[in-house]
């Protein structure tokens, strides 16, 4: 795993969560998660599609084919109700937790 | 479970998801400035998404499943060879399975056959299986918990003219046929009207007499057949399918209130002491099998206080299952016996086919090499041949099926099991074939897979020594049993009585089945009238006569 990589299983939250203020398609949700972390996570394909099409399959977005802000086809990605449920207890359960390791590694 | 549904979608779909895929890829890279790191493998990523469908496995099964077909169909004498030996490994204990199912798992084809018993009379001391007919008319309007009370009494008579040749019949109490819920093949069953005083001398007659002795035509129907003699009316068929309780069968049937006639002179109706009915019933709905054996005591205990010489001071009635030809628990022994036995048939096949595949897998080592240089893991490898092993186990339990049911019908006609339970490929049975072909599959092929998987130089011949070592002992196990047990049956043969046997005849002249008791006098009376007969007694009416040197000298 290359240093900016993201940390093994929270990229279905974070695409998740980039996904909740609007459908986006795969090159734009790299890019928002790279922009937004301020150019230190680096989304790589690899994992990328692996994790859109576990989304999918669990239904947590749905897909639709539309056209680019520079005129391509691309396929938009859209959270779905279940979705939007799944990201918010997941986030919270991801706060509690770094939270906890957080207390570890400053007081150990 | 709605992820379950889209990933059978996705299945379903697959060459329009792909698609998809690809396309939304190649937008992806065309999105990509040129700062930024290039697009990886296109294949590979699609790959790699479409390992998140979870269909990888069944995709690597089919990959597998085609590639062991075909090295299957190249090599067909070893092909054909394996299935023989596994059909006959597990054709053997299919067989065996069949006959148990058939025999003390399967219920008979009777109306509800779980609430069927069979009375035993029962004391500390002793287990009787017949009741003098008073006794069973008693207990039949005393026991209340007790419904279709049924009295059953074997006995040979002669047909026609012909009373040389003596045909089992049964004599049973009229609601016999109705309360096994039996249909008719032709005519009618017995009922209600064929009790009492009355009614007329009827006859039903089995499948198998029907088409022998009377042509099978329905025109039988009605017309007459001397019973010992004696005028009966045939008024019906019974199928050969048809099995009373206990699995009992008979080539006739006869309603008891007309054994005075068939027997002139029989007293079984009113004799206390003739104890010759077998006795079945059904357990009242609601009661338990112990709840209607304590009541049965009380009617018991009512009998002895009736007439105290018919019943044992500390005697009771015991109720045992006879929905079964046999039950679970008697036939738990041979069950056992047999069982192992066709158990190391299996063995030693397996092991038999372990060195056939361990040769062909040793010579594959090629194949094994190239596929390790171009990426296989050793998983996938061994995948590869347990998947041409089942294929191997399924194929031969396949046609080990139809062996089976062959095979445990010849077994059950030979041993003369009602026709009811002739074996069928059912559920059952494909269950029991589809176990033992994993079991074989993996008995054979797992040692083979193995050792394909080390390196040349560190195999050892061990394994194939170990192989050969346990078919031998197998093989040798069975040898001796089979020895053993085919030295038993020579040594019952051969046993000296300690006398002449071979100028001996004895003479059972089945006088209680004919309604006559057997009061000393009588006994004298046919001990002395044989003792002046002449020596083969072969037209001895109602008589059966039994060369000892026949049966023992064999």
């Amino acid at each position: 795993m290359p240093d900016n990589g993201v940390p093994p299983g929270t990229l279905v939250m974070l695409v998740l969560r980039v996904l909740q203020s609007g459908p986006l398609h795969g090159y734009a949700i790299a890019q928002r998660i790279h922009a937004l972390s301020t150019d230190v996570l680096q989304v790589e394909e690899g994992s990328l599609y692996p994790a859109l099409q576990r989304i999918l399959i669990q239904g947590w977005a749905k897909a639709h084919w539309g056209v680019s802000e520079t005129n391509r086809r691309v396929r938009f990605y859209q959270l779905t109700p279940a979705g939007r449920a799944h990201v918010v207890s997941q986030m919270a359960e991801y706060e509690r937790v770094s939270a906890a390791i957080l207390t570890v590694l400053r007081t150990a | 479970m709605g992820a379950l549904w889209r990933r059978l979608w996705y299945l379903l779909n697959r060459s329009r998801f792909e698609r998809e895929l690809r396309e939304e890829m190649a937008a992806h890279r065309a999105l990509k400035g040129a700062s930024e790191p290039p697009f990886g493998n296109d294949l590979r990523l699609r790959d790699e998404a479409i390992d998140a469908w979870g269909w990888r496995w069944l995709e690597r099964l089919t990959q597998d499943l085609n590639f062991a077909c075909r090295l299957l169909w190249r090599s067909p004498v070893f092909t054909l060879t394996a299935i023989a030996v596994l059909a006959l490994g597990i054709g053997l204990n299919l067989a065996a399975f069949q006959v148990i199912d058939s025999v003390a798992l399967s219920w008979l084809p009777v109306r509800s056959p779980e609430t069927l018993v069979h009375l035993h009379r029962r004391s500390p001391q002793s287990t009787m299986t017949s009741f003098s007919y008073p006794a069973f008319d008693f207990y039949r309007q005393h026991g209340s918990s007790l419904t279709g009370a049924m009295g059953v009494v074997s006995a040979d008579v002669t047909f026609g003219s012909d009373d040389t040749r003596t045909v089992d019949a049964q004599f049973v109490t009229a609601n016999y046929f109705s309360e096994l819920g039996a249909i008719p093949l032709a005519g009618r069953l017995l009922d209600s009207s064929d009790d009492g005083a009355n009614a007329g001398a009827v006859i039903v007659v089995g499948e198998r007499l029907w088409k022998s002795r009377l042509g099978g035509e329905h025109s039988a129907i009605g017309r007459p057949l001397p019973v010992n003699g004696q005028p009966f009316t045939i008024v019906g068929v019974a199928a050969d399918s048809f099995a009373g309780p206990g699995g009992g069968s008979a080539a006739a049937w006869i309603p008891i209130s007309q054994h005075r006639v068939a027997f002139p002179g029989s007293t079984i109706l009113d004799d206390w002491s003739a104890d010759s009915i077998s006795f079945y019933g059904r357990v009242r709905e609601g009661h338990t099998t112990a709840a209607a054996e304590a009541e049965l005591k009380a009617a018991v205990d009512g009998l002895r206080t009736v007439r105290p010489g018919e019943v044992q001071d500390d005697e009771w009635l015991e109720l045992r299952p006879a929905g079964r030809f046999v039950s679970f628990e008697e036939a738990a022994p041979g069950i056992a016996l047999t069982g192992s036995l066709v158990g190391l048939v299996l063995v030693a096949a397996c092991m038999n086919l372990g060195l056939l595949v361990l040769a062909r897998t040793l010579g594959r080592s090629r194949e094994f090499a190239i596929r390790f240089s171009v990426g296989a893991t050793r998983g996938r490898i061994v995948r590869q041949l347990l998947t041409e092993h089942l294929l191997l186990g399924i194929l031969g339990a396949t046609v080990a099926c139809f062996v089976a049911v062959q095979a445990s019908r010849a077994v059950l006609t030979l041993t003369g099991v009602a026709g009811g339970l002739t074996p069928q490929i059912n559920f059952r049975l494909i269950l029991a074939a589809a176990v033992l072909a994993v079991f074989s599959s993996v008995a054979f092929g797992l040692a083979p897979a193995w050792q394909a998987l080390r390196p040349a130089e560190a195999r050892r011949r061990r394994l194939r020594t170990i192989l050969v070592g346990l078919q031998v002992m197998a093989a040798t196990t069975l040898l001796v049993v089979s020895g053993l047990l085919v030295r038993g049956v020579t040594r019952v043969v051969r046993v000296p009585l300690g006398f002449d046997y071979q100028q001996t005849l004895v003479a059972d002249p089945h006088l209680s089945s004919h309604g006559m008791s057997p009061t000393p006098p009588s006994r004298t009376g046919i001990a002395s009238s044989l003792d002046s007969a002449s020596c083969p007694a072969s037209r001895m009416s109602h008589s059966r006569l039994c060369r000892r040197s026949e049966t023992a000298s064999g």
